[in-house]
């Protein structure tokens, strides 16, 4: 039996480790990761997030190959995120991978995570050349490929779409287990007031959520009920709350028992509002049928339904991801990583470092030629 | 009689017949995706801002379509027998008519330094919502537009959203888009400024390489 060409892909560009094993045409081996959860009301910092990692990656590696059922020396390539991300956890992977290569003495090859996930998305869907809608806690851009690069057509101007939930959960102590926006999408299906005074923020293929943020702390400030109860003891989770003495006037009234489901419900409305409507822009300016949506709020089941139904009246498909590929995973990043290898050969060690700034369309994109 | 001319993905334009006249109809879609509530409140909001800034536009002296008439989700207006902007150049640039390009450009600055000036927010600056008719720009689609006086931040990215179009469709013309900046800068009241501002915006998206 011929040997398949294997490759190891190591992420950790925010709060999951987790490691991959893949083959050439992108079979998946084996595929487990670490998640690092907080107590509701905090968010993971930096620091902390790469302690976890760095406790769990040896771990996260063991059992990778050992589902795998191979050995390091096995691997024909290791890859990892090289950004972008949070320094902190960055560093993690990139460490471990540069150590593997040099000890094994393999190539390696450094891969941009927004990169990864579109491909993986492209394989796991299918689809050729579709409009990417990818949503995360970090990143929230309207892609669509042209002569060798993925080209943003729009994004954030501020925060990103994964953010403004989170930061919402933590507001009104919303448990993070096993993600904030899993638990936001459960709440929001019971909801039914929507607040129609929450702005609706578009500027002309840009999407700005920061000031939506706001407004629904204003909300919040107001109508203390909606907050769910503090889990005691936990001393973290006493943030300061911004007591604002002016009481926001709102158009139209808000129902005086407002629910925290009411709430959620709102803010998904709007915000997946928005970004169909952006993605619906960009697909109608490249010309472009088909769509798929990944990073984590990918995974929620309205955001996917919304499109879907907008993809339908223009006659395309949406390949909506499953929980796999769209949150963040070792395998994207070792088939991205093979795609790299064999168009652009492997990565410079000396430019095998990490960096938290790292654009979509600065990669050359010398595996597609259409 | 009623002509579908084009799609989008806000609204339906068709070219139709009113009052003995050619005329322009905008009917903005309803968005199935959408809530019905949050799609009426957006679709409302938009065909007033439109249809009011566009008269507004016009008391600027700026060229845009004449309004006859309006309801809850759509426009009716003038109907322009002109070009897009974009063809317009990439005519222009195909024939090596330099002269005339720069002509157009210089124009089309003149009058967003009008609607600037005047606190109108166009929001969605492409060279294909400027058409051309004898070798005149005419302004339209108001559809994402605002006002808002005194704030340079919102000239410079309504200035921003149109460089970015610009360049993407038409990256040979970079030199002559700085033209059409400097013309801006010297019409607009607060031009200095806006230009300085522009340049913070485009530092401005997410992960760029800023430093180090």
């Amino acid at each position: 039996m011929n040997k398949q060409f294997l490759a190891l892909g190591i992420e950790g560009s925010a709060n999951k480790i987790g490691i991959g094993v893949v083959t050439k045409d992108g079979n998946i081996l084996s595929n487990p990761r670490r998640t690092y959860i907080t107590p509701p009301g905090t968010g993971f910092v930096p620091k902390e997030t790469a302690q976890h990692h760095r406790n769990k990656i040896l771990e996260v590696l063991d059992e990778a190959l050992k589902i795998a059922q191979i050995t390091l020396d096995d691997i024909d390539l290791i890859c990892y995120t090289k950004g972008p991300g949070m320094a902190g956890p960055l560093s993690i992977g990139a460490t471990v991978a540069r150590t593997l290569s040099l000890l094994y003495k393999k190539p390696i090859v450094g891969v941009n995570h927004c990169v990864a996930h579109i491909e993986m998305g492209r394989l796991a869907t299918q689809c050729e050349n579709p409009a990417v809608l990818y949503v995360s806690g970090g990143n929230t851009q309207v892609i669509a490929y042209s002569k060798n690069r993925y080209r943003v057509f729009g994004e954030t101007i501020d925060i990103a779409v994964g953010n403004c939930l989170d930061r919402f959960a933590r507001l009104v102590n919303i448990s993070n287990d096993p993600a904030p926006g899993y638990n936001i999408e459960q709440l929001a299906k019971k909801g039914k007031n929507y607040i129609l005074d929450t702005p609706y923020v578009v500027k002309g293929m840009d999407m700005s959520f920061s000031g939506l943020l706001t407004f629904i702390e204003d909300v919040v400030t107001q109508f203390p009920q909606v907050k769910l109860p503090e889990i005691e003891g936990n001393d973290q989770a006493k943030r300061k709350n911004k007591q604002s003495s002016v009481v926001k006037k709102f158009s139209n009234p808000i129902p005086q028992d407002l629910s925290t489901e009411d709430l959620c419900f709102t803010l998904q409305e709007t915000i997946f509002a928005m970004l169909t409507e952006v993605t619906e822009r960009a697909m109608s300016h490249c010309e472009s049928t088909d769509v798929i949506i990944v990073g984590g709020v990918g995974c929620n089941e309205r955001l996917q339904e919304m499109v879907s139904i907008m993809v339908k009246d223009r006659g395309g498909k949406v390949g909506a991801m499953d929980e796999r590929y769209c949150i963040d995973n070792g395998a994207m990043i070792a088939y991205t990583g093979i795609l790299e290898y064999f168009s652009n050969g492997p990565t410079n060690f000396k430019d095998t470092f990490f960096t938290q700034r790292f654009r979509t369309d600065e990669v050359y994109v010398g595996w597609r030629n259409d | 009689m009623q002509q579908l001319i084009s799609q989008g993905a806000e609204a339906k334009i068709y070219k139709i017949q009113f009052l003995g006249d050619l005329a322009i109809l905008k009917e903005r879609l309803s968005k199935q995706y959408r809530l019905k509530v949050l799609d009426d409140r957006i679709t409302t909001e938009r065909v007033k801002t439109e249809s009011r800034l566009l008269s507004k536009a016009r008391q600027l002296g700026v060229n845009v379509p004449h309004l006859y008439y309006v309801d809850n989700n759509s426009i009716i207006m003038m109907f322009i027998d002109g070009i897009k902007l974009k063809d317009y150049l990439n005519n222009l640039e195909k024939e090596g008519k330099q002269v005339e390009l720069q002509q157009i450009l210089i124009l089309v600055a003149q009058d967003i330094a009008k609607l600037h000036n005047g606190g109108i927010i166009h929001g969605d600056l492409t060279t294909s919502n400027i058409l051309v008719q004898n070798q005149k720009p005419y302004f339209i689609d108001f559809g994402l537009s605002y006002t808002k006086v005194g704030f340079v931040e919102d000239f410079a990215v309504d200035l921003y959203v149109l460089e970015k179009a610009f360049l993407s469709t038409h990256p040979t013309l970079e030199n002559e888009f700085q033209l059409l900046l400097e013309e801006y800068k010297k019409q607009q009241n607060k031009g200095k400024d806006v230009i300085e501002k522009l340049r913070q915006v485009r530092q401005r998206g997410r992960k760029k390489v800023a430093f180090g």
